[in-house]
């Protein structure tokens, strides 16, 4: 692929730049603005934040997106293989297999450990829940017996 | 544009990777048990420790056929080298991995931290460096390293929950990675100057002298020496050390001390010794500097430590002193004393940490020289095993640490080195003070002031029969190469380089 | 071939911009959005050179996953919205000096041994094709080590970060 053939892309880029400046100088020019505090919030709605939550995001967040680069790595090896997956043959299907066995493992690993489970798990059936508050009632019922 | 035609496979030599793919093989094995969650976690540790063995077994099998055959080969397009270094050093390593798996298992179980997915890191780290070991390209030097940092990394922030162990994991990553970062510098500098990233093919550049940029190479060098000097810790590249070696959980720091140092030493030597030796009067004289403020400097520190953990990390970094002392030589008898050196130092190191271990009980809470304080009447064999192994690091004659130095001293002076040799006899006599200070203060009787109650006394240590294995081999050996360190110092001479 | 030259141009002061803004702003967010214009810029450089195949992983892998950690990261701990105190530090002009030196070292040694072009010259690219040949036959190992690293790196990433599960310890029959 030659330099010039990537002019399209520089030009479109070109463009991008050019509509997303001015729709931003533009909006700036023309919208009427009376900035208070409550609109400058990063979220213009519901309830005023009185202290920074201890933890804004779930740890979850974070795991998906390292398995995302792990994953995406994986991709692109892959892409080198594929364009010439039919000189390579059986041999670099074996070797492109055994790679992407490597990354079957902690994918297996993943779903077993359950990181991938965003509900809050079920822990207990439901005979078990109903069997805890009773005990739990009457265990409160003898201590005001009592 | 596709070329249309058939790609040959590559030829596969299994013997060459076959430590290697044990140790991987039996991390993922494990993570497998993981998965299937009805298998016990006891298992764990059984199948890392057969692992190590195994690989063990392998690297033994290689060590035979490359000795006795004499045909040391390159393997894979020249990634790995098969020769009596590489064979030698991934012998030692599972040797760490062996001891690292042995002394984990009980700490673990007390610590309530207990988890499959540590055997199979440490597996994988010690495969990292066993690739480190045989890397005959700086391609495949990065990767090795790579993949046992990114493991060290995480071992060292294995206790979650202890504010000390994450620091220690942050620590050690951050400047991991920044370390990493300065080799990857290197390496592309080097690949700038000659073209290729194959050290045996770089010597053959060198010596057809047909170098396009010394300049390049020079820079490149001294990169290499930096980026690998951070994992050797050795002075001035030794600053993350004494943190992370106090925060981590002790076993893994046993089994970080012994085997990152293997490692670093063997993408060292390799790179200089084959890909480098044309540049041996430019990278010799910055290994003796290296290696004068590395032995001086982790001998000083350590004399103001008050933490038994943190005094001995001053004390591993003297250690990384004095092996690179045998690299810095430059002769054949001072790198078979440094290779002997490393032997002595895994067995030592991680039977320091294993008793260190021991004593901090549960929460790692007693490591304060004051802890040690009349430690003879309290554990009267645990502080005799210390004691000894303090007696061996020091260099007491009779102990592996005495034939150590002297192996490597042996070198020195065959080089005619004598600053250095003199430096490395003053920091052995500095270095035989704060060992010996332990000593004298587990003799001690403690401190208690005037109407402050007597101290409760601490529960018993227990011990477990893995870490009662572990310390007898690392007694044994350390005692064995003391009276009879021929047979290894035969086989240190024979670990060499292919070219 | 000047147009290469000049694209060159502009890139590498654009992304000596954004390094230098990269350190100094006291935005978090905007470091990260900065350290995103070095990577594309080191991206374009890339491609200016004929190495669509690293060009475009840069901008795969980079920007597309670990500028989005960064901002991850950035979410889930404590650091404040808009400008923080505290980000710089002590040494800064004993690191900016160091940084200054080390530059010049490389610069001088680039100078040195490829001073004498000024041209961007398009010798030989490399295509994904021969890459892919190259990967299966001569990097085989490094290549299989490579998901050995990925595989380690995931598993104790995950091991790491995951919450800790109460009944899920228990399981193991790990006594607490």
């Amino acid at each position: 692929m030659q330099l010039g053939d990537y002019l399209p892309i520089a030009v479109m880029g070109l463009l991008a730049l050019i509509f997303g400046g001015a729709s931003y100088v533009l909006s700036g020019l023309l919208a009427p603005r009376k900035p208070t505090p409550e609109k400058l919030q990063p979220y213009e709605c519901g309830i005023v934040p009185e202290y920074e939550p201890p933890q804004r995001f779930p740890v979850q967040f974070y795991l998906i997106a390292v398995i995302f680069i792990a994953f995406d790595i994986e991709v692109i090896f892959m892409y080198p293989w594929a364009v010439r997956m039919r000189d390579l043959g059986m041999f670099g299907f074996a070797l492109m297999g055994s790679f992407m066995v490597m990354l079957i493992v902690p994918l297996i690993y993943i779903i077993r450990e359950g990181v991938l489970d965003w509900a809050p798990r079920r822990r207990h059936s439901r005979d078990e829940l109903i069997a805890r508050y009773r005990a739990e009632h009457e265990a409160a019922a003898r201590e005001e017996a009592a | 544009m596709l070329i249309a035609d058939a790609i040959a496979a590559p030829p596969s030599d299994w013997w060459a990777i076959a430590p290697q793919l044990v140790l991987g093989g039996t991390a993922v094995v494990i993570i497998l048990m993981i998965c299937v969650k009805r298998v016990d976690p006891g298992w764990n540790a059984l199948v890392a420790a057969v692992g190590t063995v195994a690989s063990g077994v392998f690297a033994w099998e290689q060590w035979r056929q490359v000795t006795t055959d004499a045909n040391p080969r390159l393997a894979y397009s020249g990634m790995i080298a098969v020769d009596g270094f590489s064979a030698f050093l991934v012998l030692v390593v599972c040797v760490a991995a062996f001891l690292g798996v042995l002394l984990a298992d009980q700490y673990f179980k007390r610590e309530g931290i207990d988890r499959g997915e540590y055997y199979a890191l440490l597996l994988f780290s010690a495969c990292g460096m066993q690739f480190m070991a045989a890397a005959n390209n700086l391609v495949m030097v990065f990767v090795a390293l790579e993949l046992l940092s990114i493991c060290l990394y995480v071992l060292s922030a294995w206790n979650r929950d202890d504010s000390r162990s994450q620091e220690a994991g942050a620590k050690y990553l951050l400047l991991g990675a920044y370390s990493s970062a300065i080799l990857l510098f290197g390496i592309a500098l080097l690949y700038g100057g000659t073209g290729t990233t194959n050290l045996a093919r770089m010597a053959e550049i060198f010596s057809e002298n047909v170098t396009r940029e010394p300049g390049l190479v020079l820079l490149g060098m001294v990169f290499v020496i930096v980026g690998l000097g951070f994992k050797i810790a050795a002075v001035p590249f030794h600053m993350w050390t004494p943190d992370v070696y106090q925060g981590a959980p002790t076993p893994v720091v046993g089994f970080m001390a012994s085997g990152a140092k293997i490692a670093g030493f063997a993408g060292l030597f390799r790179v200089l010794e084959t890909g480098l030796a044309a540049f041996e009067f430019d990278w010799q004289p910055l290994l003796v500097g290296l290696a004068i403020v590395t032995m001086l400097g982790g001998s000083i520190l350590a004399i103001a430590q008050r933490d038994v953990k943190r005094m001995l990390a001053y004390s591993s970094i003297a250690h990384a002193g004095f092996i690179l002392t045998g690299l810095a030589s430059g002769t054949a008898a001072g790198v078979r004393g440094a290779l002997f050196y490393l032997v002595a130092y895994v067995f030592m190191i991680a039977g320091a940490f294993g008793v260190v271990a021991l004593l901090a009980r549960r929460g790692e809470r007693y490591t304060s020289l004051d802890d040690y304080r009349d430690m003879f009447r309290r554990e009267p064999v645990l502080a005799t095993v210390l004691a000894f192994f303090l007696f061996a690091m020091a260099g007491i004659p009779g102990t592996s640490g005495f034939v150590a130095k002297f192996a490597v001293f042996t070198g020195v002076a065959d080089a005619h080195q004598w600053v250095l040799l003199t430096v490395g006899t003053v920091a052995s006599v500095i270095s035989a003070y704060f060992y010996l200070r332990l000593v004298v203060y587990m003799y001690m009787r403690p401190e208690v002031d005037e109407g402050e109650a007597q101290p409760a006394a601490l529960p018993r240590v227990r011990w477990a029969p893995a870490t009662v294995v572990a310390l007898v081999l690392t007694v044994f050996f350390t005692i064995q190469l003391g009276i009879l360190p021929q047979g290894l110092l035969d086989m240190a001479g024979k670990a060499t380089l292919l070219f | 071939m000047v147009g290469p030259n000049i694209a060159f141009w502009i890139i590498a002061l654009v992304m000596a911009y954004a390094g230098v803004r990269l350190v100094t702003t006291r935005n978090v967010v905007h470091a990260a959005l900065y350290l995103m214009i070095v990577l594309a810029g080191t991206a374009a450089i890339f491609l200016l050179l004929g190495a669509e195949f690293l060009g475009w992983t840069q901008v795969l892998v980079y920007i597309g996953a670990i500028v989005v950690l960064f901002l991850f990261g950035v979410m889930l701990t404590r650091a404040t919205y808009g400008e923080s105190k505290g980000l710089d530090n002590d040494q800064r002009v004993l690191a900016a000096t160091v940084a200054v030196i080390v530059f010049l070292v490389f610069a001088g040694a680039m100078w040195k041994a490829f001073g004498a072009s000024t041209e961007i010259v398009l010798e030989k690219s490399t295509t994904v094709s021969e890459l892919g040949r190259d990967l299966m036959t001569n990097w085989v190992l490094p290549f299989e080590a490579v998901s050995l690293v990925l595989l380690a790196s995931l598993i104790g990433a995950i091991t790491l970060a995951r919450r800790d599960d109460p009944e899920h310890v228990r399981d193991r029959g790990v006594e607490r």
